[in-house]
């Protein structure tokens, strides 16, 4: 039960009204009056959008700095709200009539694959509503709530009407329904991976993979639609890994992770090599309740408020505040990529991704897993962490970067197989290491941009290895962590499963992002050891690095 | 993963036709309470991949809102273990084999409202279920009426163009037909890939 109510430390702002902001002109340092209208009556209530420690289990500044870009303080784009970008928002519907998103919705662009018209509302399902207000709940109108960029364009394609979507729907919605050309962003807080349970559960087939690579290559006049993915829920009971997710580890996905109100891991989100940034997606705990992002709910009394297990979310039942999970954290990144495309059209999908992970936020500094990179020549050096990626998005940062940005040259590619099959010595913590030399004149030194490792190995409990790569720099990626296989029983209870996981890593591609910027030249070392369970046995049988990059 | 070399044959009498054609590594496995269970082969777009048939599991396609429960009038002691928009999923209380009361009944039932239940593990896993469509890429795009003369020399009806180049979307039939001549098609080499269409689980975050 959460009463959220009763965790207000204070209400520092007005309801409603005017207030204003003294923001710091140029290199001048002129200074201008913005009058901003405080005209969502929810705003306050919005702390990831501005955190004043406004609630139990908040942290003062643990938001994502988003004003200064709506009130034009950010670099030199002026005031930058999302407009003229379009967001697609794959779930299972929008309410295009919702009072808060109706004025960014935009005209048949949306796609219902229950009715096959343009409407994809739903009466029942409210999840993608809920995305969708995260993303661009309109503001300064009187009502409910505001998106981070709260005017871009909204359109949503309701896959997920069916909680079993066929593969050429999914590619369908991959493809934002033959809108490749003018679909921006496509905002994804879904999965075909039953998160929590530790397996490595293959794709059924590449189509999903085919029509993303479609959109990057074809989508927005070739400069690439960009993919935001939820990295996965699995985290609580600490098995689960966001690189065990075929999709949140993919090339061509911003694999986002959820911090709570404090900027700490929140208790479901899973770490992972594979992950790109964070951004918040609230909590929930016995102590202090529920924690979560407040944003639009179905209009009246559909939807999740009223919930059974809630009794103390919004009076007015078209928002709620108990929207909590990856799914909430986003389509935060999503509206953050709907200001950067606003404030620069030109950036290309890699654009992107390489000024969300320059501008993130060191946040919860005192984690024992924050590390730095090893930067090629000219290159940023990033701080990393398995729990957070980058950090936490920061809106000001990353659209201040983006003004006079220059995209970076052609992506190039180095893959290299070795096949050299080895016992892996069960319960042993030292295990086997294989390595792989990427010369600099034959192969290229690339700067590091993604690096996948194709990982072929027939073992009875695939989680028993724990799997490390490292780089020629020295940085380490934990591609694998020794944990339980999972399954649930009948009553929905977590079982560990016994004497074999439900998949090998045969293969498995698994992904890493702390190498970015990185030099690709050098000895690439491939650590495999079992440190689970004695008795399940195993080997490797070969593995395939391959460097996502460009030249130097 | 355990394996047996004893061969059961097991199969929906609606879908069973052919169902030892379609891939020659055709096996049987054992799953996590003992059962026997065949797999079978498919082409992924990428590689061959083995899929199994659950023999306790049944799906029962969602035609219309009335068109629920005609496995329990068979099977009364049937469990409902997944409810969807597309399709339920029921586990019986006998092994489905060819013989068994419960194919026997459904051989009577419509056509087409029965299918098996696939997961891509021996022992569990995500319930996948054939849509009765095939995806073929072809290896350049085609026109309108070589594509035709095409679906018609395979038994194929055209159903859509697909949003990835010269890929499109045929529909086969019922059962595991659509993984067979998926298998087919693939096997002859004349396309780029031909993938069954799944139904599978997707998950909200």
């Amino acid at each position: 039960m959460a009463l959220i109510s009763q965790q207000k430390n204070v209400l520092t702002r007005l309801l409603s009204g005017t207030f204003l902001l003294v923001a710091l002109g140029g290199c001048g340092g002129r200074e201008e009056m913005v009058s901003v209208s405080v005209s969502d009556p929810l705003y306050e209530d919005q702390w990831h959008l501005k955190n004043t420690a406004q609630f139990v289990g908040t942290s003062s500044g643990e938001d994502i700095n988003v004003e200064p870009v709506w009130v034009g303080v950010a670099g030199n784009a002026g005031a930058v709200k999302g407009r003229g970008v379009l967001v697609a928002v794959v779930d299972d519907g929008l309410q295009l009539a919702h009072e808060d998103l109706a004025a960014n919705i935009a005209a048949n662009k949306s796609w219902d694959y229950a009715g096959r018209d343009a409407d994809p509302s739903s009466t029942l399902l409210y999840h993608g509503t809920s995305v969708a207000g995260l993303i661009a709940a309109r503001d300064l109108n009187g009502l409910g709530i505001r998106g981070v960029a709260p005017q871009a364009s909204l359109a949503g394609y309701n896959l997920l009407w069916t909680n079993e979507p066929s593969i050429s729907n999914i590619v369908d919605a991959m493809t934002a329904h033959g809108n490749l050309v003018e679909v921006d962003v496509s905002n994804n807080s879904w999965g075909l991976s039953i998160d929590e349970l530790g397996e490595a559960e293959p794709p059924s087939d590449s189509l999903w993979q085919l029509a993303i690579e479609e959109g990057i290559n074809a989508g927005r006049d070739c400069k690439g639609i960009v993919y935001v993915w939820s990295a996965g829920n699995g985290g609580r009971d600490g098995q689960d890994n966001s690189n065990y997710d075929f999709q949140a580890n993919n090339r061509h996905v911003i694999s986002v992770c959820a911090v709570n109100g404090t900027g700490r891991q929140a208790s479901y989100s899973e770490p992972g090599a594979n992950i790109w940034l964070c951004a918040p997606g609230g909590d929930s705990n016995a102590v202090s309740g529920t924690l979560g992002l407040p944003t639009t709910d179905l209009m009246g009394s559909e939807g999740g408020n009223p919930d059974r297990d809630t009794f103390d979310d919004y009076a007015d039942q078209n928002y709620s505040r108990t929207f909590v999970g990856t799914s909430a954290a986003a389509p935060i990144v999503s509206g953050v990529v709907a200001l950067m495309l606003e404030a620069n059209p030109d950036l290309g999908w890699r654009d992107v991704r390489l000024i969300l992970a320059e501008t993130a936020r060191k946040n919860d500094v005192a984690d024992s897993d924050w590390s730095v990179t090893s930067a090629a020549s000219g290159q940023p050096q990033y701080n990393i962490n398995h729990k957070y990626g980058f950090g936490v998005v920061d809106a000001a940062a990353a659209v201040s970067k983006v003004s006079g940005w220059r995209n970076v040259g052609e992506q190039v590619i180095i893959e290299k197989t070795l096949s050299a099959a080895a016992a892996i010595p069960d319960n042993n913590s030292t295990g086997i290491q294989q390595s792989i030399n990427l010369d600099a004149i034959a192969d290229g030194n690339l700067i590091v941009e993604y690096v996948e490792v194709d990982f072929f190995s027939e073992h009875q409990y695939s989680g028993d290895l724990e799997i490390i790569l490292t780089a020629p720099s020295g940085t380490q990626s934990v591609l694998a962590e020794t944990h339980d296989c999972l399954y649930l029983d009948a009553f929905d209870n977590l079982r560990r499963r016994f004497g074999a996981c439900l998949y090998d890593y045969n293969p498995w591609t698994f992904a890493s992002a702390r190498h970015l910027g990185e030099g690709s030249a050098g000895i690439w070392r491939l650590n495999v050891a079992d440190k689970g369970n004695t008795g399940a046995y195993g080997q490797l049988q070969s593995w395939t690095l391959r460097i996502y990059g460009r030249r130097q | 993963m355990l394996r047996v070399s004893k061969v059961i044959l097991l199969g929906l009498g609606l879908c069973l036709s052919g169902l030892l054609l379609a891939e020659p590594e055709s096996q049987t496995g054992v799953m996590a309470d003992g059962l026997s269970q065949q797999s079978m082969r498919y082409f992924d777009g990428r590689r061959w991949r083995t899929v199994w048939i659950n023999p306790q599991e049944l799906a029962e396609v969602v035609i219309d809102n009335g068109s629920e429960g005609l496995l329990r009038s068979v099977s009364p002691g049937a469990r409902l273990v997944q409810q969807g928009r597309k399709f339920h999923i029921w586990r019986v209380d006998q092994v489905m084999s060819t013989t068994s009361v419960i194919t026997r009944s459904l051989n009577g039932i419509v056509d087409g409202r029965f299918a098996p239940v696939f997961q891509l593990s021996a022992s569990g896993g995500s319930r996948m279920v054939l849509t009765g469509n095939v995806i073929v890429r072809f290896k350049q795009d085609m026109e309108a009426s070589q594509l035709q003369g095409w679906a018609q020399q395979q038994g194929l009806q055209l159903r859509q163009k697909m949003s990835i180049s010269a890929t499109y979307l045929f529909y086969v039939g019922q059962g595991t037909l659509a993984l067979e001549k998926a298998a087919q098609i693939q096997a002859s080499g004349e396309v780029k890939f031909a993938v069954p269409e799944w139904w599978r689980q997707a998950y909200k975050r």
